[in-house]
């Protein structure tokens, strides 16, 4: 107890202790020379003796040092000087070391923290967790996302397994930027949804749902988002209180959200019920919005699922009674959202642990194999008495110096690769508001990956070196066998996970080459894109007048091919709007995808039409009930007679009561993503249906972006009030939309397998190397007595190439296990005859190289020198 | 006499300790006061004195403080605390165990 305190003073004053101590013992040398003096030596002999008897100084004093500190921290200290000092000594190594662990360390925490933004904590939402985007299916149809109207929503927010339902719509939105037309994108939410997220705003506050009772009365008010204040205002303060026009009504500023909240990546939000839904009066029947739910706490998907079940059927459709053959599943929305990268990042955190293992085994290899050299040195240390735990404590502690140096070296590397990473995930995969950034514990866990790796690495050889005995002399091969066991082992258990990153990468790249490759049933090759809304309410036929007053101005800008109007996107970045349909006698209420686009869309886009026609300029401006289907669903309702002329009801066309003939079938276009089939679609005139906002799609002869400002202007002729919003052209919709978050698994994945292959190559070398070292003498003896280099070449050849063929035997029983899961979770499959082959071809190629050096050097030596020196 | 012995292990501390209860000393007057008062049989190592001089010192049974000896040298004297005092007795009275432990133990018929 006493003990403690003195410590702590003495450490509190130590440089004057550690002076004292000094001059204590040099008092103790001049006393003692003194009283040699005094018995008759002579000056200099008196004080030589006097030392002498002393003995030495230095130990004496650092013997007396270690009783003020702790014994574990000053050998500690010793073992740490003594790590850097033969680290120093052999920097080769302790490069290899660090540099295997760090990219090990760097990758899996990189993407650690990718996942940990996207997957285990992606939103800044109160009760995320709980958020449950409800889906429902016709029949034998596919799960689409429930749209409710607010009565629908009234009816449900009864159910006793919910918390709350929120309602939104999401627009593009026409407003005014100092009297210059522009587009925002509109939230407009229920009044509930700001409280239920529970996230504070910025600034001011947010319209709460203190006056809940009556929605219908909210004053018009508008919160913004962190960005369009920062962009649109350029985040000045006194913004609250200040008006914006949106969609023809003046709203009050009275809030700013913060950065991280980006619900539905919005640039503002208003109260659901202050904006007209959509223009024109057929709407208002429909007035379906979005939804979330949030599900009260410790209730389960699955009994909330039974639940909504029964109310959602009692929602009968509009024009049938009865209860309807309906399913409904819930979906949190970390999956709903995220779902599309959960598996590609499960598979990346499968390979970075790939990776990370790999390194692991190389540092291990690479301890024991420079313990090999060492054997000596150790031989000697046990024989002049150092104990065996000491020896044990001290190799340990080298590794671990080499593991610290690993994690800080992966930590650089983690954050390099991380903002790559963010970098390169392609705009629109990771919702908005999810965030990735490198935090605390993503740290800790990459300490705690660092320092395991370090034990873990350096256990093994550290037991197997702490017994090798002094009699053995640091000659003998005793430790051989166990050695080249453990190391065949490691180098296999390597092999195996090459195996496996190569062929995860090639079936990376092969999806990458399909999807790239697929015939997307269009040219997307030159068409610009641009946003139109359409101000204020308007009936869908003065919109057609004014669209194709556009459309007639737009065609008079050089340079310009086509011009045509859709509502949607020919492939979707999200799901395709769907729509249920009525066939009378072949389908009733199954689902289609639905647009509205106009004559020109096929042509513009080089669609092309299989059999009919396509409605025509007058039919196009009578908005007369006619349409067009894809091949897909030609096939698949009339796989023997004729589509056209048949009838169908769409249940999402305001023009329900009306039947569309249909008059033509056009060529499939990938409408479900760039990886899947098309889905069976119908086009009806634009004109049916009013439209808030369109794209103009425009065919350019040159490249896209140079009709911009030409564009702008013609269109500022016929409207100078009109916002026109440039947008990605086709092209670079596709690029974003798929390919490049292919492209992304892609370069990853083969930079993951490049480096696993380095990995490897290094680990085989530095494992033969270190077995010719341990057989040199027993290899030189036998080239002394007549052995050839060949013979002794494919010796050491043989025996490395057994294990890598093992290795990769193992490896593609590997495969063959992960493909099933892993094909649960991506459309592409592991096991593919050409990617397998390859892969096995780079690593045999990389790991003879690899075998080929150390083996050639072992067949080419000078036996006599060896066997003279013993080296 | 011929005959020189190290310290026993574990009689060091208490060999210091009675040494300094005759008065304040320095480490290398208390290595002389053993092997004299010994007769020379008891050497003491200087690499064992000082760290037992320290390890008496943080445990606050002596204290030390700088002086000037006879021949006007300064060093650092130790001296018994009071708790040394106390020690002191203990390690007296688990010595004298010691002794009569040993001596009981029967010797082989001669």
């Amino acid at each position: 107890m006493r003990g403690a305190w003195q410590r702590i003073l003495w450490w509190w004053r130590r440089d004057r202790e550690e002076r004292e101590l000094e001059e204590e013992l040099r008092a103790h040398i001049m006393i003692e020379t003194g009283q040699r003096l005094e018995a008759g030596d002579n000056p200099e002999e008196a004080e030589f003796a006097a030392r002498r008897a002393f003995g030495n100084q230095a130990w004496i004093a650092e013997q007396t040092r270690d009783v003020w500190r702790p014994a574990w921290l000053a050998q500690l200290r010793q073992d740490m000087r003594y790590a850097f000092v033969t680290l120093r000594r052999n920097p080769g190594y302790a490069i290899g070391a660090i540099v295997s662990l760090g990219l090990g360390i760097g990758a899996a925490t990189a993407v650690f923290s990718a996942v940990e933004g996207v997957v285990l904590n992606p939103y800044p939402y109160n009760g995320a967790d709980r958020m449950v985007v409800m889906s429902q299916a016709e029949g034998a149809g596919p799960f689409t996302r429930t749209f409710l109207t607010r009565n629908e929503a009234g009816l449900l927010s009864q159910a006793g397994s919910l918390d709350a339902v929120i309602l939104w719509d999401e627009n593009w939105m026409w407003t005014k930027n100092e009297g210059v037309p522009e587009m925002v994108y509109a939230g407009r939410l229920s009044p509930n949804v700001f409280q239920l997220l529970g996230v504070p705003p910025l600034m001011g506050r947010t319209f709460a749902s203190g006056s809940r009772t009556s929605t219908s009365d909210l004053a018009p008010v508008a919160v913004l988002s962190y960005r369009y204040w920062q962009t649109r205002y350029a985040g000045s303060a006194n913004v609250i209180g200040r008006t914006v026009e949106v969609g023809d009504r003046q709203h009050t500023i009275i809030g700013i959200m913060p950065e991280r909240f980006r619900f539905l990546n919005a640039d503002l939000y208003v109260p659901l019920s202050s904006s007209p839904s959509s223009p024109g009066p057929a709407s208002s029947h429909n007035d379906q919005r979005w939804t979330l739910l949030r599900l009260r706490p410790g209730v389960s998907i699955a009994a909330a699922t039974a639940e909504l079940h029964a109310f959602v059927q009692q929602f009968s459709p509009k024009g049938r009674g009865g209860p309807r053959d309906v399913r409904v599943s819930l979906t949190t929305l970390r999956d709903d959202e995220a779902g599309n990268l959960h598996g590609m990042l499960g598979i990346l955190l499968g390979a970075v642990t790939l990776l990370l293992v790999i390194g692991c085994a190389n540092v291990s290899i690479l301890l024991v194999g420079r313990g090999i050299h060492r054997r000596r040195e150790l031989a000697v240390r046990l024989a002049v008495g150092a104990s065996q735990p000491r020896i044990l404590r001290q190799l340990l502690t080298e590794s671990l110096v080499v593991s610290m140096g690993g994690g800080v070296f992966g930590i650089a590397v983690a954050y390099a690769l991380l903002s790559v990473i963010v970098a390169w995930i392609p705009p629109g995969v990771i919702p908005g508001d999810i965030g990735v950034a490198m935090d605390a514990r993503v740290l800790v866990f990459a300490s705690v990956i660092a320092v395991l790796s370090g034990l873990t690495a350096g256990l093994s050889p550290a037991l197997a070196l702490s017994r090798s005995r002094l009699s053995a002399g640091g000659r003998s091969e005793v430790s051989t066998r166990g050695t080249a066991r453990t190391h065949r082992l490691l180098t296999l258990v390597q092999c195996a996970a090459t195996v496996v990153l190569l062929a995860g990468a090639g079936a990376a790249l092969r999806t990458l080459v399909a999807l790239t490759s697929a015939p997307l049933g269009y040219d997307p090759h030159n068409v610009a894109v641009f946003g139109l809304t359409f101000q204020g309410p308007r009936d869908p036929q003065q919109t057609a007048g004014y669209a194709e007053r556009i459309k007639t101005a737009t065609l008079e800008v050089p340079g310009v091919e086509s011009v045509a109007l859709t509502g949607p996107a020919p492939t979707p970045p999200v799901e395709p709007r769907r729509s249920a349909i009525q066939i009378p006698g072949v389908s009733d209420g199954q689902q289609v995808v639905f647009a509205e686009v106009s004559r020109e869309y096929f042509s513009t886009i080089r669609a092309p039409i299989r059999a009919g026609r396509i409605w025509t300029d007058a039919e196009d401006r009578l908005r007369a009930p006619v349409g067009v289907i894809n091949a897909t669903m030609a096939s698949l309702y009339w796989p023997n007679g004729n589509p056209i002329g048949q009838r169908v009801r769409l249940a999402v066309s305001p023009a329900n009561d009306q039947s569309i003939e249909i008059v033509g079938v056009a060529g499939d276009v990938r409408n479900d993503g760039l990886g899947k089939p098309a889905l069976p679609e119908v086009y009806v005139p634009y004109t049916l249906r009013a439209l808030g906002a369109v794209l103009l799609l425009v065919r350019t002869s040159g490249a896209p972006a140079d009709i911009t400002a030409e564009l702008k202007r013609k269109v500022a002729e016929v409207n100078g009030e009109q916002p026109l919003m440039a947008s990605a052209s086709l092209e670079e919709r596709l690029r974003q939309n798929g390919w490049d978050r292919q492209r992304f698994a892609a370069s990853l994945f083969s930079a993951f397998a490049a480096l696993a292959l380095v990995l490897a190559a290094v680990s085989m070398y530095s494992v033969v190397e270190c077995a010719v070292s341990l057989r040199t003498r027993e290899l030189a003896l036998r080239i002394a007595l007549g052995a050839s280099n060949a013979r002794i070449l494919r010796e050491i050849l043989t025996s490395a190439t057994m294990t890598i063929a093992l290795g990769m035997g193992a490896g593609l029983a590997l495969v063959a296990i992960l493909q099933r899961p892993i094909a649960a979770w991506t459309q592409s499959s592991l096991w593919s005859p050409v990617s397998l082959a390859s892969s096995i071809m780079a690593l045999a190629v990389a790991g003879f190289c690899a075998v080929l050096i150390p083996a050639w050097r072992a067949a080419a030596m000078d036996p006599m020198r060896i066997l003279r020196t013993g080296e | 006499m011929a005959d020189k012995l190290g310290i026993l292990q574990g009689t060091l501390d208490l060999l210091i300790l009675r040494t300094l209860q005759r008065g304040p000393q320095h480490g290398h007057g208390i290595s002389q006061v053993i092997r004299a008062h010994s007769g020379d049989v008891l050497q003491v190592e200087h690499g064992s004195l000082y760290p037992a001089l320290h390890r008496l010192r943080r445990e606050d049974w002596i204290e030390s403080e700088w002086g000037v000896t006879e021949n006007s040298q300064r060093a650092r004297f130790y001296r018994l605390t009071a708790a040394g005092k106390r020690q002191l007795a203990r390690e007296e009275s688990r010595w004298k165990l010691f002794v009569k432990a040993v001596a009981r133990v029967p010797r082989a018929q001669e």
